[in-house]
This record gives C-alpha cells, sequence and structure tokens, in this order.
C-alpha cells in the first residue's frame, strides 16, 4: 500500500488537508490547528512486544467509564526466565509467546512481594473475669496475600463457678475470617479438681465459634495462671 | 471494638477495622454457625480485593 495519501475537505472555504505522515500518523490540518491522528489504515510496521520501551511507548485505548481515547504505558514482554518464588523453589515461570497477546511482562516481580501487615490484632475479652495479657511472641509473619500473627496470651484466672471464660480474636475488614490455631496450654500455676498439678504443659483451651478461644473449665475451684499459645493467619479477601 | 451482631452492623466498618461476630459466649453450644457465616462472608464482599484491584483511581 502506498505510504502517502492525501486529499482535502472543505465547503468553498478553507480546505481541510488530509496527509498521510510516514510515522503512520494522518495530519489533519485546517489551514488554523493541524493534529495529527492515528490513521485508521494497517500499514503500520509491526513492533514485536519484547522490543516495547515502557517509558516510551503506549497503547492506545478507549476508556469505557470516560467514554474516550486514552493512552497508557506499553508493557514490555519478558525475556528473561523469571525467578522462583522462594528459597527452594524451583519452579519456573511460563514466558509465553512475545508474538502473542498471551506473554509474561518484563516487570513482572520474583521473589513475591509479601503484603504490608495491618496493626496487631486487638485480643479482647468476651466472656468470663479472667484477665488476659496478650504478648506477640513473633515477628509478624507476611506473605503475598496473608499475614500471621503468633500469640502468647497469659490468662490470669479467678475461681468461678458456671461461667465460661473466653477470649476472641477479631476479623479485620478487607480479610477473610482469621484462620485460628491453637497450639497449646501452659498452666504454670493451680490445680483445679479435676486437673493434672500445675506446672503443666497440654492443651487446655480450645478454639470455638471461628474466633473465640474457651480456656479451661465452665467451673474451677482453684485460681489458675495459663498460657494460650495460638496462631492466626489473614488472607486478604 | 467493634462488636458486629446482623449483616446491617457491617455499615460501622471501614476497611483495616477490627471487629468481632457476637454470639452467646455462655452458649456456646447454641452458636449460629449459619448467621456468623452469613454476616463474615457479607462484610469479606463489601472489602473484597478484587474489587479495589479493578476500581479506577
Amino acid at each position: 500500500m502506498s505510504g502517502t495519501q492525501s486529499g482535502s475537505l472543505g465547503g468553498g472555504g478553507t480546505p481541510t488537508i488530509l496527509t498521510d505522515q510516514a510515522n503512520g500518523l494522518l495530519l489533519v490540518d485546517n489551514g488554523s490547528t493541524p493534529q495529527e491522528a492515528q490513521r485508521p489504515i494497517l500499514e503500520q510496521p509491526i513492533l514485536a512486544n519484547n522490543l516495547i520501551d515502557p517509558s516510551n511507548d503506549w497503547f492506545d485505548m478507549w476508556d469505557v467509564s470516560a467514554a474516550r481515547m486514552v493512552r497508557v504505558s506499553a508493557m514490555r514482554a519478558s525475556q528473561l526466565t523469571y525467578k522462583a518464588d522462594g528459597l527452594n523453589d524451583t519452579r519456573a515461570g511460563d514466558l509465553g509467546s512475545i508474538n502473542s497477546g498471551i506473554y509474561a511482562v518484563h516487570d513482572h516481580i520474583h521473589p513475591i512481594l509479601a503484603i504490608t501487615a495491618p496493626p496487631t490484632p486487638v485480643i479482647t475479652l468476651v466472656s468470663g473475669t479472667m484477665t488476659i495479657t496478650p504478648i506477640l511472641i513473633s515477628t509478624t509473619i507476611t506473605e503475598e496475600e496473608c499475614v500471621t500473627f503468633q500469640f502468647r496470651v497469659q490468662c490470669d484466672i479467678p475461681i468461678h463457678t458456671n461461667v465460661w471464660q473466653a477470649f476472641s480474636i477479631p476479623s479485620i475488614a478487607g480479610f477473610k475470617a482469621p484462620i485460628v490455631t491453637v497450639n497449646g496450654t501452659y498452666r504454670q500455676s493451680g490445680s483445679p479438681t479435676g486437673y493434672p498439678v500445675a506446672p503443666i504443659m497440654g492443651c487446655e483451651a480450645a478454639l470455638w465459634g471461628g474466633n473465640t478461644i474457651y480456656v479451661g473449665s465452665f467451673t474451677e475451684n482453684v485460681a489458675t495462671t495459663r498460657y494460650v499459645h495460638f496462631n492466626v493467619k489473614y488472607v486478604i479477601a | 471494638m467493634i462488636i458486629i451482631n446482623s449483616i446491617g452492623d457491617a455499615q460501622k466498618l471501614n476497611k483495616g477495622d477490627q471487629y468481632i461476630i457476637g454470639f452467646d459466649f455462655q452458649n456456646p453450644i447454641n452458636m449460629n454457625i449459619k448467621k456468623i457465616e452469613q454476616i463474615q462472608s457479607a462484610i469479606e464482599k463489601e472489602f473484597d480485593s478484587t474489587k479495589e484491584k479493578t476500581k479506577k483511581v
């Protein structure tokens, strides 16, 4: 196809001259405000996806919400087999095909980036008269889509009759329901009737209802100090 | 701590807020698991990060 085409539109006044440009654009010159537009003729050269310069090349696209054409930074295809996700992870990525619309993007980042952890969950007493002292026992463990907190909660439990002693781990808006795992308990002091003599490592707390941990029995005739270890994992919603 | 007792209460929440879904803690065996799940699902849907990612800024 010819590299140049030209013509004019005019109604008796100054004609509007249309001139193909060597760069693939069309010059629309009405004599006062000439503009260049993308030429609707498929005669431009093809640029391979791996040669795109994401700093200087652009995709023209239709923005539905704004009902207009816009420009966005073009994405360059990667030619590197990107790294695995982490230590001892030998998985290799699939580059796809640079000559198709399905390819790994040049700035695809590996290893994975961990999310920013939300503030430490506030452990709340929801039943009983015990005093709780939560302690975060590890640095917060963040991953690509989740964060895990490891807690030890000191529970000073008075003598009680027919009252559950329980605390809850909060959900966080923006995360799925927390995944709570009780690892065990340490009863440092106090040996209510029916329990082995303290100090003792065991599991005298139970997860119930997803987020709530019940400690000990409904009735205990001796005050105790217990430590409950649990993990709580939050996954982005 | 924000206590959520119904789906309507979820309107109180902002992204990042910590909350507990309330039930009768003294009566654990009668806890309404289905209701808790409905509330939790509704809140997750409200703060779905997929929706966030596709939102134009």
